[in-house]
């Protein structure tokens, strides 16, 4: 006959004073707050899905512009960017496992490098950004058509044009025609689009996993109640899921 | 309700699956730069094989993210319905969208180069002739 | 028992209130009177509050986009139009459909009725995540605001469907605005369907088994499912549209290889699923209101049931035949012509359910019922005419008709807004406490009804004739089916107009309701009208399926859970909830 407001609809010795009126106790809350989590990254799949579907349509019908557009990228860049954000998907994981033991200290840790990695992705992303519309690919108006001449260049090398942009000396990336065709425009299209679509994606996770960080410095999270984490989690490996498949579709059309 | 014990990894199972990412990572790459095609094609074994591979490598990835990462490995059979819920209505998508582009360039009575199917009789002189090849979605009148 | 009796200040809901007591429904706390404050109700996670929010939000819209359909009416009264131009007309019947669409039908049953019965149906306290449905509602606003905002500058000529090129290349007009109203509600739509799936997975009361849930719950569900799974894809495909509207890229342009038919079939990828979106809720309604009133346990609990899953399914494999002549392979399209033809089967599946559930019960002609019959006729027509849309070279000559117009507002408009009515109705006791004029009720159902027929088939007949939609002028001799039809939408809107005047009026002069004044069964009726904050005073025990009429033909009483509990449907048992 002590009831609390709590433990009237939740088993006694959960105790937990983040459980929501409306669950009968923390596991239910848990499974919910996954399960919602899921079915939110279905419509993720969805969303970003359309674009994949344009894209595969369009790749079927113009496979020799696509190929060159893919040409023009910097596979490395790319492919460097895929091993930082797998590599932050894993301290991701490693933060869910601390909060699953109630270690804030580690959720920290852990959170901070998967920012610091994804901070370093959006580097990089920035960087392409800028040598591409540096050279003229960014379509509408400002795509060029007519690329300057390239150097010497094997087919590894391919690509890599203007990798030594960044060390002052121009080395010019063009296709093997010395001429991008216009339909070029719309793979660059599906590219700007696609990664700008990801890269704000993973905006929403650096501010979803700061406020993570705000709640593990409060000691929020124990063994009992840990579902931000959990579920910002899941999305994160989302984010990661989703160029996994971005970098082959895109980068690496070389044989296609 | 049952107490549902949560399952909690062990750090060598992550460091695992990274490492398996990373191999896979760099399969990905490197098999872009061989031309699979020219073997298969060799081999009558069809085109495309390079998309194929990477597409096969990406989607290993994603179920190991989605399996260990994510947990979708400990998960209820609901969370795996919801997971793949997503990825099914895709396939819907792909498959509807693509029965139309596959096959929209074959009107009845034209193959697959728009040529017709029958003979089209020449028409005599000062006639218009029976055209066929301005089919909306014919290569070259289409576009 | 552990009951501290402190923390239940709530009249127990198996207390009915004295009958006829006058004022006796306004005074004990329910989710009304527990807060007063515009703040309490604007940032509120009830799911109750949350329903009215919405009431309140979709009745303006339907009345902007009313507004706008008046207006067309008006101007097709004479062959070359009345009182606008080629031009104003374009944005008049893209005002109507954006605003119809999405800002009335899509989320008319779902987020009004469904955010207010659901907790109560399934005898939980809230929908899972009611942070979750405040922000699904503070979307809409902010779609809405868009809307208006576009409205007022002067709209879109797009069309509700946005058709590339059209709308990327040549529209000089509101169309980014549009498409970011649009964006944004469809975020407030992928949340409340959320929010509904997993409540009804995970918050069902015990004993509540899939089987025993209220079909309107099922229909509920399936049309989360396509919220939730089609919504992504027009968020995507409208996001492309403003792209390339406002940066001139190629994505649709065939100039640079873009397809415009790759955008009508994204389109339609959602859009034809909204449909279902739109009227499936209503056939939960309906499932709901012909058992009740034919006091008369559903025939066919099951097929109904999986005749809303199935018609969510199958309804996403049929996008396509809005595309017939838009030049898409004629192979595809006879598939999509076949696929078209099976969404009829769980259709009609439900209408003979419907019929064989009124055979040899004792009919009572209340509003909610007599919008019942009206949703089942009208649906029928709508979708019978659906079937002859459906087939292929039916289609060559239909399509972009009138026909096509009547054919879908008797779905949308006989179907979903009659149910919606009828909705509104039947819950509007247990949402006020208070009944309406029941007069009132039933001559304004029969005005809608007469109305919608007057300004509909007359349609159908012009779009026989060959009068193409989206045109502000016409041939004269069109005209008498047009006049015909405008004289029928001045009818409808009287009807419209009429619950506003008595559904008010009922507030502060109905008679006090009682918890159950439908004797109906289901877990809603069981507590106090209006419901108290929470809910349930205590989590309530299902024992029964969810239509046991015909276990309690005999009883007449304004409660039914004061019964025995063998004889009731359901059981409210006292005490901590058992553990199932």
């Amino acid at each position: 006959m002590s009831a609390t407001a709590t433990n009237i609809h939740s088993p006694p010795n959960s105790g937990d004073a983040h459980l929501q009126h409306q669950f009968k106790n923390a596991d239910q809350q848990r499974e919910s707050a996954t399960l919602g989590m899921w079915l939110f990254l279905g419509t993720e799949v969805l969303f970003f899905g359309g674009l994949f579907v344009s894209y595969a349509i369009y790749r079927v019908r113009w496979p020799d512009d696509f190929r060159e557009g893919s040409l023009d990228l910097k596979w490395y860049l790319g492919g460097l960017n895929t091993a930082i954000l797998l590599l932050s998907s894993f301290f991701m994981a490693l933060g869910v496992r601390a909060s699953q033991q109630g270690d804030n200290r580690r959720v920290i840790r852990h959170l901070l490098a998967t920012i610091a990695l994804a901070v370093a992705f959006l580097g990089v992303k920035g960087m392409e950004y800028y040598l591409e519309y540096d050279e003229g690919l960014v379509p509408g108006e400002s795509f060029r058509l007519q690329p300057p001449p390239r150097s010497s260049e094997s087919a590894l090398t391919r690509g890599m044009g203007s990798f030594e942009r960044w060390t002052g000396k121009y080395v010019p990336n063009a296709d093997e025609h010395g001429q991008r065709t216009r339909r070029e425009q719309l793979f660059m299209c599906f590219y700007f689009i696609m990664t700008a679509i990801h890269a704000t994606h993973m905006l929403i996770g650096i501010g979803l996993m700061t406020w993570l960080m705000m709640l593990a410095r409060r000691r929020a999270f124990s063994a009992a109640w840990h579902n931000p984490v959990e579920v910002v989690g899941l999305y994160w490996h989302f984010v990661d899921t989703v160029w996994v498949f971005l970098f082959p579709v895109l980068y690496l059309l070389r044989n296609p | 309700m049952a107490e549902v014990k949560e399952h909690i990894a062990a750090p060598r199972m992550y460091i695992g699956v990274l490492i398996a990412l990373m191999i896979l990572l760099v399969a990905t790459i490197i098999t872009a730069f061989i031309d699979l095609d020219a073997w298969t094609t060799a081999h009558h074994l069809g085109a495309g094989w390079n998309t194929v591979v990477a597409l096969l490598i990406a989607m290993l990835k994603a179920a190991l993210i989605a399996l260990f990462f994510m947990h979708l490995k400990y998960a209820s059979r609901l969370t795996w319905v919801f997971a793949s819920a997503g990825v099914v209505w895709l396939g819907i998508m792909l498959t509807l969208t693509m029965s139309d582009y596959f096959t929209r360039n074959h009107p009845p009575g034209v193959n697959a180069k728009g040529e017709p199917n029958y003979i089209v009789e020449p028409a005599p002189p000062g006639h218009p002739s029976p055209r066929i090849d301005n089919y909306p979605g014919q290569p070259g009148s289409y576009h | 028992m552990g009951m501290n009796p402190a923390l239940n200040p709530i009249v127990s809901p198996i207390t009915p209130a004295p009958p006829g007591s006058e004022g006796a429904v306004a005074r004990h706390p329910n989710y009304l009177n527990v807060k007063h404050t515009v703040r309490s109700w604007l940032l509120t996670t009830d799911h109750k509050r949350i329903g009215i929010l919405y009431l309140f939000s979709i009745t303006l819209f339907f009345f902007i986009g009313g507004g706008a359909a008046t207006l067309i009416r008006l101007n097709l009264l004479t062959p070359s139009g009345l009182i606008v131009d080629g031009a104003d007309y374009n944005k008049l019947f893209t005002i109507h459909g954006v605003v119809m669409v999405w800002f009335f039908l899509i989320p008319s049953i779902p987020a009004t009725m469904g955010n207010f019965v659901i907790p109560l149906m399934i005898g939980a306290k809230d929908l899972a995540f009611p942070k979750i449905n405040l922000l699904s509602w503070y979307l809409f606003v902010f779609s809405g605001i868009f809307a208006f905002i576009m409205i007022t500058l002067g709209g879109a000529d797009t069309g509700w469907t946005f058709y590339t090129p059209y709308s990327t290349a040549f529209s000089n007009n509101y169309v980014t605005l549009t498409v970011c109203a649009v964006f944004i509600n469809g975020f407030s739509s992928i949340l409340t369907g959320l929010n509904f799936i997993v409540t009804v997975h995970k918050m069902r009361c015990p004993g509540m088994t899939w089987f025993r849930m209220p079909l309107f719950l099922w229909s509920l569900y399936a049309t989360s499912v396509v919220m939730v799974l089609a919504t992504p894809i027009l968020a995507i495909t409208l996001l492309l549209v403003g792209i390339e509207h406002i940066f001139g890229v190629g994505i649709f342009d065939p100039k640079l290889g873009g397809d415009p038919i790759l955008f009508q079939h994204m389109f339609w990828f959602y859009s034809h699923p909204a449909v279902y979106i739109m009227v499936l809720p209503g056939m939960g309604v309906v499932s709901e209101l012909v058992t009740c009133f034919s006091r008369k346990r559903i025939f066919g609990y099951e097929f109904i049931a999986f005749s809303s899953v199935a018609i969510a399914l199958v309804g996403f494999l049929v996008w396509a035949h809005h595309m017939f002549v838009a030049g898409i392979s004629v192979y595809s399209a006879s598939v999509f012509s076949l696929l078209s033809f099976i969404v009829a089967i769980p259709s009609s599946v439900k209408v003979f359910d419907w019929t064989a559930t009124m055979y040899k019960g004792s009919v009572k002609l209340d509003t909610p019922m007599l919008c019942a019959l009206g949703f089942i006729g009208l649906f029928t027509l709508g979708g019978l005419t659906g079937v002859m849309l459906a087939t292929l070279g039916m289609d060559v000559h239909m399509h972009d008709t009138y026909f096509v117009i009547a054919h879908f507002h008797y779905i949308m408009v006989g179907g979903t807004v009659m149910a919606y009515f009828g909705g509104l109705h039947y819950w509007w006791p247990k949402a006020t406490g208070r009944m309406y004029s029941e007069v009132w009720g039933r001559v304004t159902v029969c005005i809608i009804f007469l109305g919608f027929n007057l300004t509909f088939f007359p349609q159908f007949i012009l779009g026989y004739l060959g009068m193409p939609r989206r045109y502000h002028s016409y041939p004269p001799e069109f005209q008498v089916y047009n006049v015909l039809s405008t004289a029928g939408a001045s009818i409808l809107a009287v009807g419209y107009l009429l619950p506003f005047a008595y559904l008010p009026w009922s507030l502060r002069w109905g008679k006090p309701a009682g918890n159950n004044p439908w004797r109906a069964t289901g877990l809603e009726w069981q507590t106090a009208s209006p419901p108290p904050e929470h809910n349930f005073e205590v989590t309530p025990v299902v024992t029964e399926e969810a239509y046991a009429y015909h276990l309690r033909k005999a009883q007449n009483g304004a409660s039914i859970a004061v019964t025995s509990a063998g004889v009731a449907p359901v059981t409210v048992v006292i005490g901590p909830t058992p553990e199932n």
